[in-house]
């Protein structure tokens, strides 16, 4: 569905270079500390910004600049029919209201549904004819999830749609995406949140960007199930096999460090405390902790 | 390109009390003065209707919304083209209200080609303000942007209304007969300025929204 392969865009003081590739009938979290580079790699995607390097494929078409490309196989504005996009910053002008948004959609998308937009929008209290700007924040994300939902997108592109909600709202959102996925197998999402709740329950696999970068790229199941933190006095560290640590951190009376192979920790050092990793974690230890020498990553 | 016809039609149904009252003042200045021509009338409905096409920019802009209006299915060049389709035909569908208005309101006392001549002048000098303001409105979307079109629309209003007294002058002058008899060659050679102005505005607003990032 989407493939970018060292696609590169060199800002004054940030540089992304990133590859990813995501597969029909997957859900793929996108991850990463402010100012990593998420927001560039979707508008990379999208072609809201030009790139100075790599190539970008989207639903089989190379996104331009590609001029040795044959123009048959470049994406083009209708192939855009097939993507749902949500920004968290950005959406339809504030001064339309949803039945503006309908008579829009209708008009640019051929398989735009109404009857199943009206009544999600109906469904979730959303008001018809108040222009967009005074809705309030959880009622301007629902209404963006559920316009990139409304015309059958084979490709959705969601940088941070649950941003600023609360639980209840989230809990909507997420709802929505997976009945998403469950009607056609063949469909796939892009999503970046800094909930790291909402992507472990959602993804089925993860990338993580720093400094423009991927540094990182899993299976969700293998970081809830083989991920943890093991906490360490300095004594239980200097006997420690360090094979399978990822990174260190020195805490006030104890070294904490990240593993992907919590069973091999738990069988082999019964002593040491071993609490289970999440997506906070490895962003905080990826980017703030200290490589290990002779370490996994 | 429909899409973005409706949705600026609905942006559009936003400012419409601005244009009624637009359309008050001018049937009232229309009645208040005497001996009035319809200039004002007609060049006031046109401006403001302008005005109002070229403001769509501003609310698609609206909140960072360029970004998320360039995910929908259309190209920039689309985009470039049908801002200069709207902002054009809306320019001609005030400078025409404005002239009916004038009409309705001297009773079609002064119904003349003259001043279907200075209706189509006014459309022309609206196509040259609509061809300095859209590549400027394009490139720039901050407050830069709206303070340097801004300027420009003044100086254009300025340069506009006193080539129309210019002309207003040399026609209304029963001693320049021979030019009279010629003003249709003076409309014809505006009307292809004004497309020279188009055209190369509509070159430049292309490559400018090319290149922009988002």
């Amino acid at each position: 569905m989407i493939r970018l392969i060292q696609v590169q865009k060199h800002y004054k003081d940030f540089t992304l270079n990133c590859s990813l590739t995501i597969n029909p009938g997957r859900i793929v979290g996108l991850i990463g500390p402010n100012g990593s580079g998420k927001s560039t790699t979707f508008k990379a995607i999208l072609g809201l910004i030009g790139v100075e390097g790599g190539a970008i494929e989207v639903l089989g078409k190379q996104v331009a600049p590609a001029p040795e490309v044959d123009t048959q196989k470049l994406f083009e504005a209708r192939d855009r029919e097939k993507l749902g996009v949500t920004f968290a910053d950005s959406g339809f002008s504030g001064y339309l209201t949803i039945t503006d948004v309908i008579k829009i959609q209708k008009a640019f998308y051929i398989s735009f549904n109404e009857e199943r937009f009206l009544s999600e929008c109906k469904a979730t209290k959303l008001p018809l004819k108040k222009p967009i700007r005074s809705f309030s924040n959880g009622m301007k994300a629902k209404l963006k999830v559920l316009a990139a939902l409304s015309h059958n997108a084979s490709l959705l592109l969601l940088d941070e749609p649950t941003a600023g909600l609360d639980v209840i709202a989230r809990d909507e959102i997420l709802t929505l995406l997976r009945k998403y996925m469950e009607e056609d197998e063949n469909r796939a999402i892009l999503i970046s949140s800094h909930i790291s709740g909402d992507l472990e329950e959602l993804c089925d696999e993860l990338y993580m960007i720093d400094n423009g970068n991927v540094i990182w790229h899993e299976d969700t199941d293998k970081l809830l199930s083989d991920y943890a933190l093991l906490k360490l006095t300095e004594k239980q560290y200097e006997a420690l096999d360090k094979t399978w640590l990822l990174r260190t951190r020195q805490e006030d009376c104890s070294i904490v460090c990240l593993t992907n192979e919590k069973e091999f920790y738990r069988e082999n050092y019964p002593d040491v405390v071993i609490e289970n990793g999440g997506i906070d974690d490895l962003i905080y230890f990826l980017v703030k902790g200290a490589r290990v020498s002779g370490g996994a990553l | 390109m429909k899409g973005l016809f409706i949705k600026d039609l609905c942006l559009l149904k936003n400012q419409k009390q601005t244009y009624l009252i637009t359309l008050i003042l001018c049937i009232g200045i229309a009645f208040a003065v005497t001996e009035y021509d319809g200039i004002f009338c007609i060049s006031f409905s046109a401006i403001i209707a302008t005005t109002m096409a070229l403001g769509t920019l501003s609310y698609d802009m609206y909140d960072n919304g360029g970004s998320f209006l360039l995910t929908l299915p259309f190209s920039r060049r689309d985009y470039v083209r049908e801002k200069f389709i709207l902002t054009i035909l809306l320019s001609l569908a005030g400078a025409v209200l404005g002239l009916l208005l004038s009409l309705i309101s001297s009773g079609f006392q002064g119904f003349s080609a003259e001043l279907w001549e200075i209706n189509i002048l006014i459309w022309l000098v609206c196509t040259v303000m609509v061809s300095i303001n859209l590549p400027i409105r394009l490139r720039f979307d901050s407050e830069q942007g709206r303070l340097i079109s801004s300027a420009v629309l003044i100086v254009v209003y300025i340069l506009g209304y006193s080539l129309l007294g210019w002309a207003n002058r040399i026609w209304k002058t029963r001693e320049l007969e021979s030019l009279i008899a010629n003003r249709s060659w003076l409309l014809l050679m505006i009307l292809a300025i004004s497309v020279i102005v188009l055209l190369s505005s509509y070159k430049v607003s292309i490559k400018v929204m090319e290149k922009k990032e988002y």
